[in-house]
Parts: C-alpha cells; structure tokens; sequence
C-alpha cells in the first residue's frame, strides 16, 4: 500500500512535468496531443499522440428556443503497433448560444453500464457514462467514414466493439460531448473480436470483461470533472492520464489539485491555517449540486401526504376547541383532510405547471448528436 | 487510501509550486492595459494605462459559499489623468481563487430598485449575469479592504488626487466554478460635468429621481449604460478565457467596433458564414435566422424563484379551501355560530400552516437537490453606494 502510494506520488510529479501542448489547427492527418481545441474549447484527451483521423460537420435538430447552429466532428485515433488503441469522438459547437444545450438521450437513463449525471439544469449538464460501441461498420457522422478510411490506408486494425467512456458537458453556451472508445484488449487483456461479449448480462459473468468495465468506469468518475473545466477553458496543464495509468495514480485527481491548491495558497500566505483547514474539509466533500427537481405528480403527492398530517393535526386541535367533542372534531378533521388533498393536489399542479411554462417551455429538450455506431 | 492522497497531494504541491506562485497573476505597481488576468480569468479594461494599485484577500459580506474557494482576490486599479495629477477611473474586482461545484450568487445591487440601471440577464442557482449602475461617493479617511488602503497609499505615493464622486458600472459574471465582480469607477469631472462638493449619497445629483430633469448627467448614464451592457459580453466571455480581439472601448466612444453590433446581428453573420462554408443547407439556415430574429437575446433563462411559487399558491388555496369548510363544518357542528367561529379560525390557521409547510419544504426537503434559487452574494467593496 505504501509502496503503491510513494510510487503514485513519483509518477504524478513526474508526469506532471511535461506541461500539456494546446492545439488549436489542425486536419486531417496531422498529430496532435492534449489539449485539443475546437472552436474555443478546450478538449482534454489522454496522454500520448492522436491522429486526426476525420473531420465533418453535423447539422442539429432545430429546436424552438434555437438557433444551435451547427456542431463539428472530429475523430482522433491512437494506434500503438499497428492496433487501434483508442478512439476519441468529439463533438462540439459551432456558434455560442444563450438557451444551453439541453439534454442528451446518453445521459437518460438505459443500458449503460455506467451512468452518472453530475449536475443536471434547464441551462446546463455534465453527465459520463460507459458504454460498448460497434465499431465494425460505417454508421455514424461523415467523420467517421472518413476515418475508418484514413485507419484502413494505414493498416490499422480495429476491434469490433470498443469500451466507450462518454462525457457530456454543456452550459448556456456551449456544448461538448466527448466519447473515448477504447479497444477492450487492452482494458481486459483478453481480445475479443465478439461483439456479444460486451452486453450487460454478459459482461456480469466474465471477470476479466467486469474488471474491464470497472476500470474504465473508475478512470471516468475521475477524470470527468477535466472535460467540465474544459468547456470552460481551464483544463488541466497536463494531459489526463488514461485508465491503465490512473489505476496505478489516483483515482481522484480532482480533489487531490484542489488539495494541492489550497496547500499552495497556504504556503504563499495567501490564506491561514483555519481557513486551510476548513476548505480542505469542504475540499473532501465537494460535489456539484445534482440537479433541478423537475416537479412532477409523485413530488405533489409526497406534499399532500405530509401536509395531511400536519394539517389533520391542527384541524382537530381547533374543532376540538370549538366543540370540545372528540368524534365531531375527528369527523371535521377526517373530511378536511379528504377534500383539502384533492384542492392541494389541483392547486400545486396548475401552479407548478403555470410556471414552468413561464420560465422555459421546452426545458426538457432532447439535443443528441450522431455517433459512431448509430445514425439519425 | 488516505496516505496515498497525502502523498499524491504533496506530488501535485511540488509539480504546481509555479502554478501557486501565478494564480493570482497581477502584483501591485504593475502597468496593465487591455486586459487584467486575476487568478487565470481575465477581465477587459477600456484604453489606458491601469496602475495596479492594490492586490489583497477580499471577502464576502452577504451570504457565503460553502465549497473551497481558497480566496477571494480583491484588485484595485487606477487610470491617471494625462497631467498625472489625479484619477479618471478606477476599477475593483473581486474573483475567486479556486474554483468551486456549487455556483456563485448575485449582487444585491442587481435586484435594486433605487439606483439608475439594475439589469440581470440571467440567474439560477449555478450561474449568473447581471449589472447595474450607480453613483458612487467616496470617504478615503477609512478604507473597506487591505487593498484599498495599498491603493490609497499608491495614489498618494505619485499624488494623484483621489475622487469624492464617481459613477459606478457594476458587473457580476458567475458560473458553476468561477466568479469575476467588476465595478469600474468614472469620474464625471473627466466627462465635462461638474460635480458639486459635499453632497451625501442620497442628496446628489446622480440619484435617480433627479437624473431625469438633468440632461447632462441622463445623457452620460445612457452612455454608460449601452457600454455596460456591452462590457457584460465581454466579461461573459472572460469567465470562459476568450475576450473578444477587439479592445473594449471607452464609454461613448468607438461607436463602430464589431463588438457593439447587437449579439444577435453577430450571430445572424456567424450563421450566414455557416452556410456560405456550407456547412448548414438554405433551409437550415433560413428556420435558425427566424429563430433568432424572433426570440433574439431575451432567452427567458431566469429560474423562477420558489418564494414566489410559494407565494402564488398560497393565495390560492385559502379560499379553495375556505369555502370546503364551510360545508365540512356546517355538516358536522350543526350549530350556524359554532360553524362560524369554527370556520374563522381554520380560515386564519389555513394560510399560515400552509406557507409553512411549503418554506419547510423547499428549504429542509427540496433544499438539498433543489436550490435552483438565485442566491445573493455580496463582497466588500470600498465606497458609499446606497
């Protein structure tokens, strides 16, 4: 354990000297490393070299509160010894707009093998999830197409299924999905050229495929908060490290920079020992507020029921002080509480509803992409 | 698990040690013109040459945030006049250190009804746009923030006259991580209106309700206003590291710049750039153009405070719920007086238990996962504005 832990502190001092390059041109063919970025947003993408391999342009589906533009795609590749290593999906946003981007179909939930939304809005989201992804066919964005031809010409051999790590991350303005689709032999260490391996079920009864998808899921949960700094231009200043590497690091790379910082702050006298103390308390807990409650019939109900109670209460208090007749006064009681749970119900519905129309009336739009493995 | 974090920790320290020393970004003394970048996010200046004149921890008055922010950075400049004898404008700002997950509040200033201008283009409980314009009067005998009192000493220092009024441009950009408040500080003496001495706050010519019969002074504050609401655009984009190449002007000046086109005329021509790339069909196009011309930039992006559905429901459902009484009562007690007084006081305790009941639930209940509220979170800033 300690062993493990001097060894994790070596390589992130060591890893973290190689400052991360920014890459704001490039196309198809060229070599690029992290931090990608397109149309003024930075991509972070594991360490090591990728090979822009296609490039497109998708149109969106309008939605009323548009205009969204349109979103690019850019596929990189990282191929290590003439094999696919892994693949990075990107799509990110042409034009700025003020409505954020909605929800995405990925973050819903499904059949994921991981799906975790950070923070969820009417104006923003951060979600990531695991997934597999066919790779053995041509469906998905025009870059795609393009890409499996760029690898073809190359030689470059791709696995039927790859382990896919997805980010969504979106705010009023700008919108990123990024997918990381990596070959599974490297994760499991067992090739695999059968896509049937890789479903739910399947996945639950074969250790090296479980272990596989644990890992990644780990790696995601870890370095998901990178993509989120991102979109916002304040990624790291290294590259992220990839699943394997991580597993051997930290797994929470996040609150271990945080740490870092205050201690840094501390040291400069910026701030003093209670104050260090206590951010590092709120370091340790830190979690983006999860999301909106979106209202609803069950929301109304679980109102009623408890303002029954506390409303019955008091309802027989006063008819017992008016009447001083137990029965009556549970009768008044009783009947109140059955016709007030009707008009509660009623009023807090139209009065939810009346002002979620007011404030977005499209809040819980759907705005997806194509990917690889999937079309319109 | 917790000695690997410890050493991972001290890693990071020993990798990031240059990091720390650059967070902040500006020192005091230093010359800045353009753009001023405080712990990584940069704010735009309008032409000149900014004194840095004070750097130093600020802090928060109103509210609090619960998560790591490390500090507050509290940052004073000043613009001297050409004779170097006084100052023509000054600029605070307040930006977080580290970023947090939880968002930031707004100012109190943008929900005030008493000063010229309070505009918020968009808030919820993560992130927030707003700005506002007052007036400003100054007492340099006491100082809010160890900045200013460096700043003060900095002025002095190469006798600069210091300002007893000036007309403050205040701005707040906020996301989920970041925060930048900007008050940029104009002296109206360098506008070519007088100021007269001595007048408190409340008495001076700025106040709202005497800005109307002054031309002069209405017409400076339009003026400032349409360079707000421009300089708001660019701060948005500073919170996301990408101030627009064009320099922000100064206020009433350099009409023609692109970034004073109206944001939806830009993104009309980033649109039509789209298509003419054919990167989007005619008909795409065409369908974005009438979205954006119809909605243009209101985006209706304001949460609805739960206050005020709290509010609307419980003026509602008392006298739902009163006139069911009524029969409920009558049927049970039998006696009309009895019935009556019976139905006054559950008329009275109605309303009551209810609003209770909904604050309990959006703070204790809801709270938690549902504080989509904007909050209000003020810093300490120099000057008398109120």
């Amino acid at each position: 354990m300690a062993l493990k832990a001097a060894r994790a502190a070596l390589l992130l001092s060591l890893g973290l000297c190689a400052a991360a390059t920014e890459t704001t041109a490039f196309s198809v063919g060229d070599k690029v490393q992290s931090n990608l970025v397109i149309e003024g947003k930075q991509i972070p993408l594991p360490r090591g070299e990728w090979l822009v391999a296609g490039a497109s342009v998708q149109e969106v589906k309008l939605v009323e509160s548009g205009p969204q533009g349109a979103v690019r795609t850019v596929i990189l590749a990282q191929i290590l010894n003439g094999k696919l290593s892994a693949l990075a999906e990107i799509n990110a946003n042409l034009i700025p707009v003020e409505n954020g981007w909605g929800q995405s179909g990925a973050c819903a939930k499904g059949d994921q093998f991981l799906l975790v939304t950070r923070y969820r809005s009417d104006w923003d989201l951060s979600c990531v999830f695991v997934v597999a992804t066919a790779l053995a066919d041509a469906s998905g964005p025009a870059a795609w197409t393009q890409a499996r031809s760029v690898l073809s010409k190359a030689n470059v051999v791709l696995p039927e299924t790859a382990l896919t790590a997805g980010f969504r991350a979106s705010d009023r303005q700008d919108v990123v999905e990024l997918r990381l689709h990596f070959n599974p032999a490297l994760l499991s260490g067992v090739p695999s050229r059968d896509a049937s391996v890789w479903t739910a079920d399947s996945v639950k009864t074969r250790p090296a495929q479980r272990r596989a998808v644990e890992t990644l899921s780990a790696w995601a949960l870890g370095v998901d908060g990178w993509i989120d700094r991102g979109l916002g231009n304040e990624a790291a200043r290294e590259p992220i490290e990839g699943p394997q590497r991580t597993a051997i690091l930290s797994e929470t790379p996040l609150t271990d920079r945080k740490l870092a910082d205050l201690e840094a702050l501390y040291n400069r006298g910026a701030i003093d020992v209670a104050s260090l103390g206590k951010q590092e308390m709120a370091a340790l807990s830190e979690r983006p507020v999860l999301t909106k409650d979106a209202g609803g019939l069950s929301a109304s109900v679980r109102k009623a029921v408890s303002y029954r109670f506390f409303s019955a209460a008091v309802d027989y208090v006063l008819a017992y002080a008016v009447t001083l007749g137990g029965p009556v006064s549970a009768g008044v009681a009783a009947s109140i509480v059955t016709v007030h749970s009707i008009i509660f119900v009623v009023n807090d519905q139209l009065w939810d509803g009346y002002y979620a129309w007011t404030a977005k009336p499209d809040a819980s739009r759907v705005i997806d992409f194509v990917h690889i493995g999937q079309t319109r | 698990m917790r000695t690997a974090r410890s050493l991972a920790v001290i890693g990071l320290s020993l990798a990031g040690a240059s990091h720390g020393a650059q967070a902040q970004g500006v020192t005091a003394g230093q010359i800045v013109t353009r753009e001023i970048v405080v712990a990584g996010k940069p704010t735009p200046l309008p032409p000149g040459e900014w004194s840095v004149a004070g750097v130093g921890a600020g802090s928060i008055t109103t509210g609090d945030s619960e998560s790591a922010y490390g500090l507050i950075w509290n940052v004073v400049l000043m613009r001297p006049t050409a004779d170097g004898r006084a100052v023509d404008a000054m600029i605070e700002l307040n930006v977080n250190d580290l970023g947090v997950s939880d968002g930031w509040g707004l100012p109190s200033n943008c929900a005030r009804k008493d000063i010229h201008l309070a505009r918020i283009r968009y808030k919820s409980g993560w992130d927030a746009s707003c700005f506002f314009i007052t007036h400003s009067h100054w007492d340099w005998r006491k100082t809010a923030t160890p900045a200013w009192t460096d700043a003060v000493r900095h002025a002095r220092s190469r006798g600069w006259t210091l300002p007893q009024a000036s007309v403050t441009s205040g701005l707040r950009v906020a996301n989920r991580r970041d925060v930048i408040d900007a008050r940029f500080h104009f002296l109206p003496a360098f506008h070519g209106i007088a100021e007269p001495q001595g007048a408190a706050w409340s008495q001076s010519p700025w106040r709202m309700t005497h800005l109307a019969m002054d031309e002069r002074r209405s017409g400076f504050a339009r003026t400032l206003a349409a360079w707000t609401e421009l300089t708001s655009g660019y701060m948005e984009a500073g919170l996301k590291r990408r101030l627009p190449a064009t320099p922000l002007p100064n206020p009433g000046v350099d009409a023609q710049t692109p970034e004073r086109d109206s944001l939806v005329k830009q993104r009309l021509a980033a649109l039509e750039r789209l298509r003419k790339a054919g990167r989007i069909s005619q008909a795409n196009f065409d369908e974005q153009a009438r979205m954006l011309t119809e909605n243009k930039r209101s985006s209706a992006s304001s949460s609805v405070d739960p206050a005020a559905v709290a509010a609307s429901k419980t003026i509602t459902y008392p006298p739902l719920a009163a006139a069911s009484n009524l029969f409920i009562d009558a049927s049970w007690v039998g006696q009309p007086f009895t019935a009556g007084v019976l139905l006054l006081l559950q008329t009275a305790a109605d309303g009551v238990k209810f609003y209770i009941h909904e604050w309990a639930w959006g703070s204790l209940v809801g709270g938690p996962h549902q504080r989509d509220d904007a909050r209000a979170l003020d810093f300490a800033h120099e000057a008398v504005d109120g």
